[in-house]
């Protein structure tokens, strides 16, 4: 088991397994990140939230995740308790995040997964970026962008409180600029 | 309370790319911060710039299959190539080409079998190409679109196809095949189909280079008639979207594409050859350097980490004769003496001139829509061609080519390095900007920068006599704009930064 601890202080005790759907988990697991494990004691130490278990099992440590809350953190693994078990990206894919994509399809029980309002959904993104599981962030990052399919800037403002800073004259030309997209 | 503008710019950049570019175009309007981001991803502004310029994106990169995690990419490869003897392999975007350049009993004399990613079937390609001549290897557009050309280069005739595979999955299995230079007799072994195409369409050149600058525009190198070395430019238009009436059993070839603007322009040096130059002479892309970002994944990763630009502002191409070890040529009015020698092409000035001479009445019309340029009307003004520090012996130089900056660096055989700066207009001759005094490097010893040659020159004085030359070894690197220069054994070793 592996123990979470998150930002307002509940702890998860985790399968090994599950906690290493998280990239970043794995790696400090195993030990592949020493800057990580340091950067975690130092935040345990700093926190006075040091645990130390002495029972021997499959991990002893306490992983405290200090952007995370506890509900979204809840969420995110339902998301890796239901996926356990299926392989995980080679590393090689990271390198293909300059990418266009083309497809937004979500599968069905992903799709069930991610109906939640913004708040969390942006919160799961942030989670799923921090912790480094990238199929939940693709999950995440196409829902937002099926969001924004179809709509008008002014309606894609709206949706996501976005201040509209440019000036009317820099306005004016950025528009000029996209004309093109508007009768595709 | 978070948001869409709270999410950390990479994150934006990953969400934003799975949109079509109709709504990522909107997205540019929404506020300062995502015109920025757009503007900080090359991808997207890429995108965008195709979509300006009236294309659709082929969102050649991905590989779905991969991205879905439902297999590792390598084990995907290793499979496919089981029991396979490729000699020639290319990876560009979903489609994957293994070839044989050699005579199999079933397979006839040259082949090359096509898979896409996105649709495997019990490992089988798509589709397998056979060629009634040899082919000297084929190429794919460096902007990672699905293109292919293919170039061949035996006597007597030279095929070039150029197959389109395009982003709609549904047009792979019928490969698009297209004769635009020469004659071509092809087929495909998984149809059944024959592509004949006996009818030269105006060749004018024997091409030992041939390679897509964009999804629209292919450049060719060889020599013409008398062994005249020849660069050849042509834009194609997209057949593709004349095709669709056409039977899906009938040869594309039906349906000629036509090939806009072909513009064949003189090189400034002779071939020296006794024998046959196609054979002799060879010339390869300087891409590797051509870099500006890591390399997205590639399963047959080559010696370079970056990727190609997908917009390159300056082509390097390097020229080498294999069989005589000297090459005459006349320069800038200065005659050099090498066997190998890099050129570097300004595209867009190469853009303009094609247009220009194609509308122009008083060019040389070779046939209906070929123009031939002398040097003089086009190469000082846009070119610059390096070749005399490069005579001496094996060569290899480190280059790299950013924007409208080429940075060419050796230390082993030539103690120094040189910077050309070209600008948005061509070939900047002013010589004023970028070096501005010796204040911009950070370290040097008495670096000497000579601006009296039509490129500017870096020296490095420390090393002059050649026991210096050998204790350097080989410690001095391109990083990105910099020469990074090591001196001395360790642990005495002092660091040189050289900051253009």
């Amino acid at each position: 088991m592996v123990i979470l601890a998150t930002s307002d202080n509940e702890q998860f005790n985790v399968d090994k397994e599950v906690a290493e759907r998280s990239v970043l988990i794995k790696n400090m697991l195993e030990g592949e990140n020493p800057i990580a494990l340091a950067v975690a004691f130092v935040y345990m130490k700093l926190n006075g939230s040091f645990i130390r278990h002495e029972d021997v099992g499959e991990s002893d440590q306490s992983i405290p995740l200090p952007n995370i809350t506890s509900p979204v953190l809840k969420k995110v693994l339902e998301y890796c308790e239901h996926h356990r078990g299926e392989p995980l990206p080679s590393g090689d894919t990271d390198n293909a995040d300059d990418v266009r994509k083309r497809t937004t399809d979500i599968s069905e029980w992903d799709q069930k997964f991610i109906t939640v309002d913004q708040e969390m959904l942006f919160e799961i993104i942030l989670a799923a970026n921090y912790l480094d599981i990238k199929p939940l962030l693709d999950v995440g990052c196409k829902t937002v962008a099926n969001m924004i399919k179809g709509k008008t800037p002014e309606e894609i403002r709206k949706l996501f409180n976005i201040v509209n800073d440019f000036t009317p004259e820099e306005e004016a030309q950025i528009k000029k600029e996209n004309e093109w997209a508007e009768d595709r | 309370m978070s948001t869409l503008s709270c999410l950390p710019t990479e994150v934006i950049i990953r969400l934003l790319s799975f949109l079509p570019l109709k709504d990522l175009a909107s997205c540019a309007r929404l506020s300062k911060q995502f015109l920025n981001i757009i503007r900080s991803s090359s991808i997207l502004t890429y995108a965008l710039e195709l979509g300006k310029a009236g294309l659709e994106e082929t969102f050649s990169l991905s590989f779905d299959r991969f991205e879905n995690s439902e297999c590792n990419p390598s084990e995907l490869l290793a499979e496919l190539l089981r029991g396979k003897e490729y000699t020639n392999i290319e990876v560009c975007g979903s489609v994957f080409t293994g070839g044989y350049t050699r005579f199999t009993e079933e397979r006839g004399v040259n082949t090359i079998d096509i898979f896409d990613f996105r649709n495997i079937k019990n490992n089988e390609p798509v589709t397998t190409l056979s060629f009634d001549a040899m082919y000297s290897g084929y190429a794919i557009d460096a902007a990672g679109q699905d293109l292919l050309v293919l170039v061949g280069k035996c006597v007597p005739t030279e095929y070039v196809a150029y197959l389109r595979t395009g982003p709609s999955a549904s047009c792979l299995p019928n490969v698009h095949v297209l004769s635009l230079f020469c004659k071509l007799h092809l087929r495909s072994l998984s149809t059944g189909l024959e592509y004949k195409h006996t009818e030269t369409i105006c060749s004018g050149i024997r091409a030992f280079l041939c390679t897509m600058i964009s999804e629209t525009e292919l450049l060719l190198v060889g020599c013409g008639e008398n062994n005249v070395p020849l660069l050849k430019y042509c834009t194609i238009n997209d057949f593709n979207s004349n095709s669709s009436t056409a039977d899906e059993n009938e040869s594309p070839l039906q349906y000629p594409p036509k090939c806009l603007n072909e513009v064949i322009f003189h090189l400034p040096f002779k071939y020296h050859s006794g024998s046959d130059i196609l054979k002799t002479w060879e010339a390869e892309l300087i891409l590797e350097e051509a870099s500006y970002t890591p390399k997205p994944f590639s399963p047959f990763l080559k010696t370079s980490n970056f990727v190609y630009h997908p917009n390159p502002q300056i082509i390097g191409i390097k020229f080498q004769n294999n069989d005589v070890m000297s090459f005459m040529g006349d320069i800038d009015n200065q005659t050099h003496l090498s066997h190998a020698f890099d050129m570097f092409i300004h595209l867009n000035s190469l853009r303009k001139l094609k247009n220009k001479f194609s509308l122009n009445d008083s060019r040389t019309l070779l046939s209906d829509n070929t123009f031939q340029v002398p040097w003089e009307k086009w190469g000082p003004a846009i070119t610059r061609v390096l070749t005399s520090e490069y005579n001496s012996g094996e060569w290899n130089p480190n280059r790299c080519i950013r924007g409208y900056r080429v940075l060419t660096y050796d230390s082993r055989l030539w103690n120094g390095g040189l910077i050309l700066d070209f600008n948005i207009n061509g070939w900047q001759s002013s010589m004023q900007g970028i070096i501005r005094d010796q204040s911009e490097l950070l370290s040097c010893d008495g670096i000497k920068i000579t601006s009296s040659l039509p490129y500017r020159e870096i020296r490095m004085p420390s090393l002059q006599t050649e026991s210096e030359l050998q204790s350097a070894g080989p410690c001095s690197i391109l990083m990105g704009d910099d020469i990074v220069y090591m001196e001395g054994d360790l642990p005495n070793t002092r660091l040189h930064v050289f900051r253009f």
